[in-house]
C-alpha cells in the first residue's frame, strides 16, 4: 500500500467500531485489555500527549485491524486508543477476519495479515502511514527471554518453561507500550513533518 | 466411545486450516474446540500450550503448532 487508493473510503471508516464498542463485542480477553489500557496510560508522555495533538491538527486519524485473541493486539490497541484519547483523534477498529480486503491491502512483508495493523490517514482519507504488530523492542526481547529459558531451565517440563515465559514476556509489556508510542511518533513525525 | 484427539483452534489461523484440512483429508477423526469463542476455552487451551493449533491426544500426549511449530501465538 503506497499510493494507491484504499478500500477505506471515509464511509468505510465511519463503519468500524470505536474502541469501546469493540471491547463491548469480544468474546475473550476483556482483563488483557483492561490490564493493558491501565499501563497505557503510563506509557505517553506530556510531550507524547502534544505531539499527537499536533498530528490531529494535521487531520490525523487512525484505524486498528485487530482480533480479540491476539497478546499483540490486547497489548497495542490500548496505547492507540490511550494515544486517540488524550489527541482528540478519530480511531476506528476493524476485525481482521471480517475484513480481509483491508488486511490484504497492508501484509506484513507482503505476505502476513499480521494484526494489530494500524493504519494512518488524513483528513481527506489519504493514506499517510502504517504500523504492524509490534515494536522491534518486543522482537528483540523474545529472542533474548527464549534464550535466557533455555540457559535457566535445562531440561524442565514444557508447562513449567511456559509459564516461565509467559510472566517474563508480560512483565516487558509496559515497556514495549512505551515503544510502540516511539515507533509511532517516529512513523507520523516524518509522515507529517511534525 | 473411541477418545478422539482435542484440537483447538482460531478462526483465521492459517496453520490450524491447514491441520483440519490435512485430518480431513487422511480420514483422522478428532473434536474441534474453538479458542476464540469462549473465555472457558481459551483458558483450557492455554493450560496446554501458547501456539495453535494445540493438540491433546488421548495418551495425553500434546503438540503445538502444525508441523514445525508454525501457528498462532495466544499468550
Amino acid at each position: 500500500m503506497t499510493d494507491k487508493t484504499s478500500v477505506v473510503t471515509t464511509d468505510r471508516f465511519q463503519q468500524g467500531f470505536t474502541y469501546a464498542d469493540f471491547i463491548a463485542q469480544i468474546n475473550v480477553n476483556q482483563d488483557r485489555f483492561a490490564q493493558n489500557d491501565v499501563t497505557a496510560m503510563e506509557a505517553l508522555t506530556d510531550d507524547d500527549g502534544a505531539f499527537f495533538k499536533k498530528a490531529v491538527e494535521n487531520g490525523c486519524k487512525v484505524l486498528v485491524l485487530g482480533e480479540d485473541w491476539c497478546p499483540d493486539v490486547y497489548r497495542g490497541m490500548p496505547v492507540i486508543a490511550r494515544i486517540a484519547k488524550i489527541s482528540g483523534m478519530e480511531m476506528r477498529v476493524f476485525p481482521r477476519d471480517l475484513n480481509l480486503d483491508i488486511a490484504d491491502e497492508f501484509l506484513n512483508n507482503g505476505e502476513f495479515r499480521s494484526i494489530p495493523t494500524v493504519v494512518f490517514f488524513n483528513a481527506d482519507q489519504k493514506y499517510l502511514g502504517h504500523w504492524v504488530e509490534r515494536p522491534e523492542l518486543a522482537h528483540k526481547e523474545t529472542a533474548e527471554i527464549t534464550k535466557e529459558l533455555e540457559r535457566d531451565m535445562p531440561g524442565q517440563n514444557e508447562e513449567a518453561i511456559r509459564d516461565a515465559r509467559r510472566e517474563r514476556v508480560n512483565a516487558r509489556y509496559p515497556a514495549w507500550q512505551k515503544d510502540t508510542v516511539r515507533e509511532i511518533r517516529e512513523l507520523l513525525g516524518e509522515k507529517l513533518g511534525i | 466411545m473411541v477418545a478422539l484427539p482435542i484440537v483447538y483452534t482460531i478462526q483465521g489461523c492459517d496453520a490450524c486450516v491447514k491441520l483440519l484440512n490435512k485430518w480431513n483429508t487422511e480420514g483422522v477423526q478428532f473434536e474441534e474446540r474453538r479458542a476464540d469463542l469462549s473465555q472457558e476455552i481459551m483458558d483450557e487451551a492455554r493450560r496446554y500450550g501458547n501456539v495453535v493449533p494445540i493438540i491433546r491426544y488421548p495418551d495425553g500426549r500434546t503438540e503445538e503448532g502444525f508441523e514445525g511449530g508454525i501457528g498462532c501465538y495466544i499468550g
